[in-house]
């Protein structure tokens, strides 16, 4: 079954809006997505037994724009996806393997977006981070096909 | 005797604009700084030019968490500038749109992050390991919520679907309906919620506070009423410029309210409970009574068990819209462009949001005013943190910054979502 791709972000914040860009795209395109501002969706599709694709920005994965495939046990060290609001990525991924199930880490994907900093009440990208969103989708766009 | 410092430092999305000072001269508090992240500020400046028709989609970027909140005040000001009236089944959606987010907010921020401030747990993880089917059940609660504002709003964070004068599409009777049976399950569920929060040892604590408040003549209040206080307050939300005051503080980048001539003021879901426990439906008001909270409560850590109220409220009362929806003739109420300055106070699930917008005649806002509700509540938290003093004194530095964290979380303030994730900094300073 294809995945749900789920972008998360702040659209006020700048570069940090990267995954709602790339989800949004990928809607565009018919793919079925998600947005939110924090990662406690993803436990709700993985306590519904989907797949997911999860992308985010992320401080400290290179320059910014650059694309990296993350995994869940790689969270926690290298490069962090943001979180401001209710659960981070990290955070929601454990919560989801105490409460469904140590094998939910198998059903998601992370792509991660490079950036230098979210911006305080910006809206847009810049050009750097823009450029990243068509391979970022690309690639989540692969990750979620059938399996 | 010993100064000591409590250093909580949020690791914020826009990092470093959110944290707490806390320093203790033996038993008493002598600085409490609480620093927000506060991006309406800003968002005031973005409004001015726009077509006043955009404040909605603009101001609900504000907060991917209550987003709801800032659409409905936007859209009510607006109104009120335009003269426009949104009544009937319209009406009832924006209710129900609202339970959707009181729903999803409560339900995150009672089990996820204060649930484990009162259990010993360091942070939502540890509480899922000791209490999975807790968590389990809080999230199929939250879904029934986030289920509603994604069917009325388009999608779940900073719906689309919501513009001033109503919506781009309403929702046939059957797409509402197929919301209820997880709506009806989920209210089962959170009665048992309430139940077991209902357990935990509540801190012993109480402040003379103002409470604030809507008040409306027949409805729990969402979208509109009059604002009232526990110290006389009762006036119409036109007035609330002529009465509260917003100021700069050098600690924070959030303005600061106060009641003029007066000082701080609370408008959480307590002040709601207070002002309105008459005004719940009768299995609310049946829940409220069954864990012990009445109108004399002056508590804010039992906010946590008004909370779950207002859940099952929420839950009752999407029920009973979705039950009696006839869809509208028109999904939105025709809008004419005039001069005017309009103003709204809605309830957000941690308290009132004001908007006020002054627009000119083709429509274009000249000047924007938006209060958030952990702006306002802002100072009577580090007031809450002053009285706390000797009880923070009695205990260790570590016991003590939990202590603080929790106090503080009593009002789930925007920043609170982030400072479960926390760096924490110890200084221990000598008698200087």
């Amino acid at each position: 079954m294809t995945a749900v791709i789920v972008g998360i972000g702040q659209l006020a914040g700048g570069d940090d809006g990267v995954g709602l860009a790339v989800a949004r795209a990928l809607a565009a395109r018919g793919l079925e997505t998600r947005e939110s501002a924090d990662a406690s969706i993803v436990l709700t599709l993985l306590a519904a037994a989907r797949r997911v694709v999860l992308v985010d920005a992320v401080v400290g994965g290179g320059a910014p724009g650059s694309v990296v495939r993350l995994t869940a046990e790689a969270l926690g060290s290298g490069p962090q996806p943001l979180s401001s609001h209710g659960l981070g990525v990290a955070e929601a991924l454990e919560l989801a393997s105490t409460l469904y199930g140590a094998a939910t880490a198998e059903r998601i994907e992370i792509v991660g977006v490079a950036i230098a900093r979210p911006a305080g009440s910006t809206f847009g990208l810049s050009p750097a981070v823009a450029a990243a969103v068509e391979p970022a989708a690309a690639l989540a766009a692969s990750l979620a096909g059938p399996r | 005797m010993t100064n000591r410092t409590i250093q909580v430092d949020v690791l914020a999305r826009v990092e470093g604009e959110g944290a707490l000072t806390l320093v203790l001269d033996g038993d008493t508090v002598v600085e409490a700084k609480l620093k927000l992240f506060e991006p309406p500020r800003l968002f005031e400046a973005m409004m001015r030019g726009r077509d006043c028709t955009e404040a909605p989609d603009i101001t609900a970027r504000i907060c991917g968490i209550c987003p709801v909140a800032y659409e409905m005040s936007a859209c009510h000001a607006v109104e009120d500038a335009l003269g426009v009236r949104v009544d009937g089944a319209l009406r009832e959606l924006r209710r129900l749109l609202y339970c959707g987010e009181w729903i999803e907010s409560h339900v995150l921020h009672m089990v996820m992050l204060h649930a484990p401030d009162f259990l010993g747990f360091p942070d939502a993880m540890a509480l899922a390991k000791h209490h999975p089917e807790r968590v389990r059940g809080s999230l199929r609660i939250k879904q029934a919520g986030n289920a509603i504002v994604a069917v009325l709003g388009g999608r779940e964070i900073h719906p689309v679907n919501i513009k001033v004068g109503g919506f781009y599409r309403v929702p046939s009777r059957a797409e509402l309906a197929q919301l209820l049976p997880a709506l009806r399950g989920a209210l089962d569920e959170a009665q048992d919620m309430l139940d077991w929060l209902a357990t935990f040892e509540i801190p012993s604590f109480a402040r003379d506070y103002e409470l604030v408040a809507l008040r409306h003549p027949s409805e729990y209040p969402m979208n509109e009423g009059r604002l009232v206080s526990t110290k006389g307050l009762d006036i119409d939300v036109h007035e609330f410029r002529a009465h509260i005051e917003e100021y700069q503080v050098a600690h924070s980048t959030a303005l600061q309210a106060r009641m003029i001539g007066r000082g701080s003021y609370q408008s959480g879901p307590l002040a709601r409970f207070v002002h309105n426990a008459d005004r719940l439906s009768p299995i609310a008001a049946a829940s409220a009574a069954r864990v012990g909270l009445d109108p004399t409560c002056r508590n804010p850590y039992r906010m946590l068990h008004v909370r779950g109220v207002e859940v099952i409220y929420a839950l009752d009362e999407a029920i009973r819209i979705i039950s009696s929806y006839a869809p509208p003739a028109a999904a939105s109420v025709p809008l004419v462009m005039r001069a005017g300055t309009g103003q709204a106070v809605t309830c957000a699930p941690r308290g009132i949001l004001y908007h006020r917008y002054v627009v000119d005649d083709a429509g274009l806002v000249s000047d924007a005013q938006i209060a958030p509700p952990t702006a306002q509540n802002q100072l009577g938290i580090e007031e809450d943190l002053f009285a706390m003093g000797p009880t923070l004194a009695a205990m260790s530095l570590e016991a003590a910054t939990r202590r603080a964290e929790h106090a503080i979380r009593n009002y789930d303030p925007c920043i609170s979502c982030s400072t479960h994730f926390l760096t924490l900094r110890f200084e221990q300073r000598g008698t200087p």
